[in-house]
């Protein structure tokens, strides 16, 4: 995927959307930011260090999988997400704080492998918050979740974010989604364009970004 | 048939040195399982097989050449994986043909006598020597170690190798290090069962131990010890039957995982 002419900088605490159509290369974008993908040319500092470098980042995957015969308790994954050389004490502390926090207490000693999309979602937010990241990044957290856990998982996440210091950059093809809860949008085609308040853009920006004409909800701020 | 085993040299080296092999080979079976890399042992024990081959052609020491070949194949492996652009089995075969096309063709350059080499393809363990349990103490001492020093990030990176990533484990020196001591186990191993039947001993402890528990240090307890039975088992029957145990021992890890597998699906019917 080829990305150029992105000139992006988050604000601390910022909640940042990323729309634009499908290959478009959002996620190509979440990856580099991660370490994930190498850039060729520019700079890309995350929390004022290279890419992959900050141990304060969170990360959500697109529809997060593993294989599902993998031998781990829900707290189990959630603990693989610990920062190393943190005393048991403490990694107890988080590891019962973020599940509790993500309201799935009650399948913590449940195999991670029997969990349903929704669940699993909840799992891969846990393992990216036990982190207590001061950045958490989200690649498509609303693909395949119905439109009731969709909205209990946004909610939870603006939730955290008011609890915490956290900036959030929050991957979308759905500009709706994002537009409703993010303070700024960029809209990613290959290149940006458009970084802004979701209310400054037009629909027929809109149109044009995404190739077709978009339905707008007027929930925007 | 106790008392051979307490009494005879070669039967108590053959015990320890399949029990260690048992252990070290149960250690890593879950990783080997669950990463779907169950050809590997079979990639690199042929690996083994050229290195053994080429050595004897240059008179050098046969498990020397095995080992250093081995662990040089296990080394590209981990290469060629790295970026994912060449999967794990693709790669294994790739190497696996090559490797056994430098051992016939080192042998076919030899053309004396070759029987120490071909004892690398079918095993002996009652042939075991002083010098072959020291390797097998030194792999299951390293594997062990590697086991308990690194089963969080080796974990971490088998459930899912992004997120290890981004959370700062190293991923591809996990990898590495794991293709490092199945290589070095394959070479321990080879001379107890030989190449062919090495993957028993690194594939099924562990594919049957995933029933067994929900808790990775649970299934690699669990592959231990089936792995450990297993040998224990295969030896008393190859030792009172006169029957090779290499073989045996493979037949008796086939049918604990019919056995298993049997009684998992009665107990899902009736249950």
């Amino acid at each position: 995927m080829i990305l150029e002419g992105i000139d992006l900088v988050l604000e601390p605490g910022e909640f940042l959307g990323i729309v634009g159509p499908n290959g478009g290369g959002k996620t190509t974008f979440l990856r580099a930011l991660v370490g994930l993908e190498a850039a060729d040319r520019g700079e890309i500092r995350v929390l004022g260090e290279p890419p992959g470098r900050s141990r304060a980042v969170g990360y959500l995957p697109q529809a997060p999988s593993f294989d599902r015969r993998f031998p781990a308790l829900v707290r189990d994954v959630v603990a693989m997400g610990l920062p190393s050389r943190l005393g048991s004490d403490e990694a107890r502390r988080r590891v019962d704080g973020v599940i509790d926090a993500l309201g799935i207490a009650h399948l913590a000693s449940k195999s991670a492998g029997i969990l349903s999309g929704g669940e699993r979602q909840r799992l891969f937010l846990a393992r990216a918050l036990v982190r207590e990241p001061r950045l958490l990044l989200l690649d498509e957290p609303t693909l395949g979740v119905d439109a009731a856990a969709l909205d209990s998982f946004l909610h939870l996440l603006l939730e955290i974010r008011s609890k915490r210091e956290l900036s959030l950059i929050m991957v979308s093809h759905d500009f709706n989604v994002v537009s409703t809860h993010a303070e700024r949008i960029a809209c990613i085609a290959r290149s940006l364009h458009f970084h802004g308040s979701p209310s400054e853009i037009t629909e027929g920006r809109l149109a044009e970004i995404y190739g077709v004409h978009a339905l707008f909800l007027d929930h925007r701020h | 048939m106790l008392s051979d085993f307490l009494e005879y040299g070669f039967l108590q080296r053959a015990l320890l040195a399949g029990v260690l092999a048992a252990v070290s080979c149960g250690l890593l079976s879950p990783f080997i399982v669950l990463r779907r890399m169950a050809f590997i042992g079979h990639g690199l024990s042929h690996a083994a097989f050229g290195g053994a081959a080429l050595a004897l052609l240059v008179g050098m020491n046969l498990s020397l050449g095995a080992a250093l070949f081995a662990g040089l194949l296990a080394v590209v492996l981990a290469i060629w994986t790295r970026r994912g652009e060449l999967t794990e089995d693709s790669a294994i075969g790739i190497l696996l043909a090559a490797s056994m096309a430098i051992g016939v063709i080192a042998l076919a350059m030899r053309k004396r006598y070759t029987q120490d080499v071909m004892s690398y393809l079918f095993g002996n363990i009652l042939a075991v020597l002083p010098g072959d349990l020291l390797m097998s103490v030194i792999a299951a001492s390293l594997t062990i170690g590697c086991a308990l020093f690194f089963f969080r990030p080796l974990a971490s990176a088998t459930f899912h190798e992004d997120l290890a990533k981004i959370e700062g484990v190293p991923v591809e020196r996990m990898r590495m290090i794991l293709f490092l001591l199945i290589a070095l186990n394959v070479v321990a191993a080879m001379k107890l069962v030989g190449a062919i039947l090495v993957s028993a001993l690194l594939v099924v402890p562990g594919a049957m131990a995933l029933f067994v528990s929900r808790r990775l240090i649970g299934v690699q307890i669990a592959s231990l010890a089936i792995g450990v039975i297993a040998v224990l088992l295969g030896l008393a029957v190859s030792y009172a039957l006169d029957l090779p145990s290499g073989a045996v021992i493979a037949l008796i890890l086939f049918l604990g995982t019919a056995v298993a597998r049997g009684g998992a699906f009665l107990a899902r019917r009736y249950s």
